[in-house]
């Protein structure tokens, strides 16, 4: 019994510390999430700022090689798609439509925003 | 052939005067065209300087194909000719030649206004003139002469001419008494011949006697010289004077002869006085001859052509003559001829006139009363005959004055009336020139709408012109005429209006008056095509306008306000669809303000932000046109814009 208590105690204590250290490694942990209502308002004065999303795939805009993809995604939280522009290290992602994403997103120039990084959810 | 230099510069000069005519402010055109044939290397075949020939050519250009300019001579002559012209028209188509004496003319109308002579009176001065002439035919002279005194009192028949006549026949006998003067004195001559020639026998018989006595006594004396001669009388041998009265027989001898002389003289002298008389009795019966024969003359050339008989019939008494003078007699049975002649137009006249043939009626009635005015047939005939001839004659004045007048709608009338009273009037040539004018009047007015629609104002208006000189009266002419004036003022207030219009491009209102600037511009390609723009650009909208109404009524807002949105693009001031997007603006503004964003993200070449704004837009409107373009668009420049 005790035995068995502590097996157990161990496994959650394992779970726990490898939650932990994937929450202390995650790159996104410590961005903002990305502000749809201050972008479509504005986006100067998002303009060079980066931001974690979680982002729903919407639609394919298009793709070249050595420039990307230009993707559509909508926020979890805000209906308004936006167009990311996909880089193309990033281009082996086949994203299809309704599935979810995480990423680094950054606003450049001309209002594009870019997405540094991002992972399947 | 050969020209002649004199006539050739005739016609170059009187060209030259036609074209100073003209007015100077119009220049002889420089190209006038040349009849001689050219050579085929631009040079003529024409002899003479270059100057020369321009000279020509201009010259007849001017004669052949220019028209006088108002108020210049050249103009006057032409309006003359015109006038002259039409005058020769009027008489050609009345057909009924008017005098051209006015003086006859006005005496004529005067008969025609004036009563008839009495039956009774006529007969009464025929009778007395019948009187007059079985007096003379009976020696009676006297009694005739004093009848004329009473044929004068006729006044109105007369007009004191018999009168006139019995003082020609006084003045005769007064001639007669101046003869019987001349005798008288000649008979006095003639003793007076007698006693000097008595004188002069008795003269002579005592001069015959002295001389034998003389004679006698001479031979008397030379015998006793020879005595003495023989008695040798110392006296040299010189003879001697006869003793006595030798030198006194002498004288008186002389005398004798002298007074004898002068008796012959006086004798031959009265003779001559004698011859001069008879000389002047003989000139003075000429003379009065002559006169008579003149004043029968008068008579015969102012138509007294009963007087002309009378006279003649006092002349072949009062002169005692068998037979007129060749010329009297031929007067004489002119004058018979004439008034048989009057007697039987008058015959005519009321045969027409019973027939209500005026116009034959009218003339037989003229040519008698020009022949002989004072002919009992012409001066009896009624009055009413008369005045049918007047309302005719007024009737064919008045034709000649509308067709100088040109005033055809009337004449027309006027024809119908005539043909109606003078059933012998010919009326086809009338007509026929009422019909031809009527004709070229409205193919000029035809030509001058042709002229019109066509764009060729000039000739439109000459056209016009020469349709109104041809009928001045025309009806269409005024309606016409008003109308094209009406329509080109219209056309050109029309044509200044499109232009206004299409530099503010209102197409709307362009499109509103399509019907009044079709028309207008249809000769002009370049307004012609910016009306067909201005129309598609409207039909376009009015589509457009009708989709936006069904996608309304259906609920697609959205749609409806791109619908309008896109026909904007082309008609970016049109109220109609302003005011229909505004509508939807309100219905649709989601939508509208995320086009909006984009596209003025897109003006800025904020590529990302109006792509996403367009992204967005297409989430408002899956379908819409514009959102997919700019997305189309802005995606494919920002993929190759990276590269």
């Amino acid at each position: 019994m005790g035995i068995a208590l502590g097996v157990i105690l161990l496994v959650i204590l394992a779970a726990g510390g490898f939650f932990l250290v994937r929450y202390l490694n995650d790159p996104l942990r410590t961005l903002e999430p990305f502000p749809v209502g201050k972008y479509m308002d504005s986006y100067k004065a998002l303009a060079g700022s980066k931001f974690q999303g979680n982002l729903r795939v919407e639609n394919d805009l298009g793709w070249k090689e050595g420039i990307g993809r230009l993707m559509v995604f909508s926020f979890r939280d805000d209906p308004r798609p936006i167009v990311v522009l996909i880089p193309p290290t990033l281009a082996q992602i086949y994203f299809t439509k309704g599935q979810s994403y995480q990423g680094e997103l950054e606003v450049k120039e001309g209002g594009l925003i870019y997405a540094n990084s991002i992972r399947k959810n | 052939m050969q020209i002649p230099f004199a006539k050739t510069s005739a016609i170059i000069l009187a060209a030259s005067s036609f074209a100073v005519a003209q007015d100077v402010s119009q220049p002889a055109p420089e190209a006038a065209p040349s009849v001689a044939p050219s050579t085929g290397d631009g040079k003529s075949n024409s002899p003479g300087a270059p100057g020369e020939k321009s000279d020509t050519s201009a010259a007849l250009d001017y004669l052949m194909n220019r028209k006088p300019q108002d108020g210049s001579a050249g103009k006057q002559a032409m309006d003359a000719s015109k006038r002259a012209e039409t005058k020769a028209i009027a008489e050609d188509a009345v057909g009924i030649p008017r005098q051209e004496d006015s003086e006859l003319r006005a005496r004529f109308e005067r008969y025609l206004g004036t009563a008839q002579v009495s039956q009774e009176q006529l007969d009464a001065y025929f009778a007395k003139m019948k009187t007059v002439s079985n007096l003379l035919r009976d020696n009676q002279i006297f009694p005739a002469w004093k009848e004329l005194h009473d044929l004068a009192d006729e006044t109105i028949i007369d007009a004191g001419i018999s009168r006139e006549l019995a003082n020609r026949v006084e003045s005769i006998w007064n001639t007669g008494r101046a003869n019987v003067s001349l005798d008288q004195k000649n008979e006095k001559l003639r003793r007076d011949v007698k006693t000097a020639n008595a004188n002069a026998d008795m003269m002579s018989e005592g001069i015959m006697d002295k001389e034998i006595e003389y004679q006698r006594r001479l031979n008397q004396g030379r015998r006793q010289q020879q005595q003495g001669t023989q008695n040798n009388a110392p006296n040299g041998g010189v003879p001697q004077m006869p003793d006595g009265g030798g030198a006194q027989g002498s004288v008186a001898g002389l005398e004798g002869k002298l007074q004898l002389t002068e008796e012959y003289l006086r004798s031959l002298e009265l003779k001559a006085r004698i011859k001069l008389n008879e000389l002047r009795q003989e000139k003075l019966l000429e003379q009065a001859k002559a006169d008579f024969s003149e004043y029968i003359s008068t008579l015969y050339n102012s138509g007294r052509l009963n007087h002309v008989v009378l006279a003649a019939d006092f002349y072949r008494k009062l002169f005692q003559e068998g037979e007129y003078p060749a010329a009297m007699a031929q007067q004489v049975n002119a004058s018979l001829e004439i008034n048989r002649d009057v007697q039987s137009a008058v015959d005519v006249f009321r045969y027409k006139v019973e027939r209500g043939q005026l116009a034959g009626a009218s003339d037989s009635l003229q040519n008698a009363f020009m022949t002989s005015e004072l002919n009992p047939a012409v001066l009896g005939l009624e009055r009413p005959l008369k005045e049918k001839v007047a309302d005719f004659t007024a009737q064919m004045d008045q034709m000649r004055n509308l067709i100088e007048a040109r005033d055809f709608g009337n004449l027309e009338a006027l024809l119908q009336n005539i043909k109606k009273s003078a059933t012998d009037f010919d009326t086809t040539k009338p007509m026929a020139i009422v019909n031809a004018v009527k004709l070229e009047s409205k193919m000029r007015l035809g030509k001058a709408k042709l002229a019109a629609q066509q764009g060729d104002l000039k000739l439109a208006m000459e056209e016009f012109q020469a349709a109104a000189e041809a009928w001045p009266g025309n009806p269409d002419l005024e309606d016409k005429a008003l109308s094209f004036f009406d329509t080109q003022d219209v056309m050109s207030q029309t044509l200044v209006e499109f232009d206004r219009l299409v530099e503010e491009q209102n197409y709307r209102a362009i499109f509103d008056k399509q019907l009044a600037f079709a028309p207008a511009v249809k000769d002009d390609e370049k307004r012609r095509e910016a009306l067909k723009s201005a129309l598609e650009s409207i039909k376009n909208a009015e589509m457009a306008s009708e989709k936006a109404n069904v996608l309304m009524m259906n609920g697609d807002f959205f749609g409806a306000w791109e619908t309008i949105e896109l026909a904007s693009a082309n008609l970016p001031d049109d109220r109609k669809l302003n005011k229909l997007r505004a509508d939807l603006s309100g219905r649709s503004a989601e939508f509208v303000a995320s086009i909006n964003k984009a596209r003025d993200a897109e003006g800025r070449n904020e590529i990302g932000y109006s792509l996403t704004w367009y992204v967005n837009a297409q989430r408002h409107y899956p379908a819409s046109q514009i959102a997919n373009e700019g997305i189309d668009r802005l995606s494919k420049k920002l993929l190759e814009a990276k590269m």
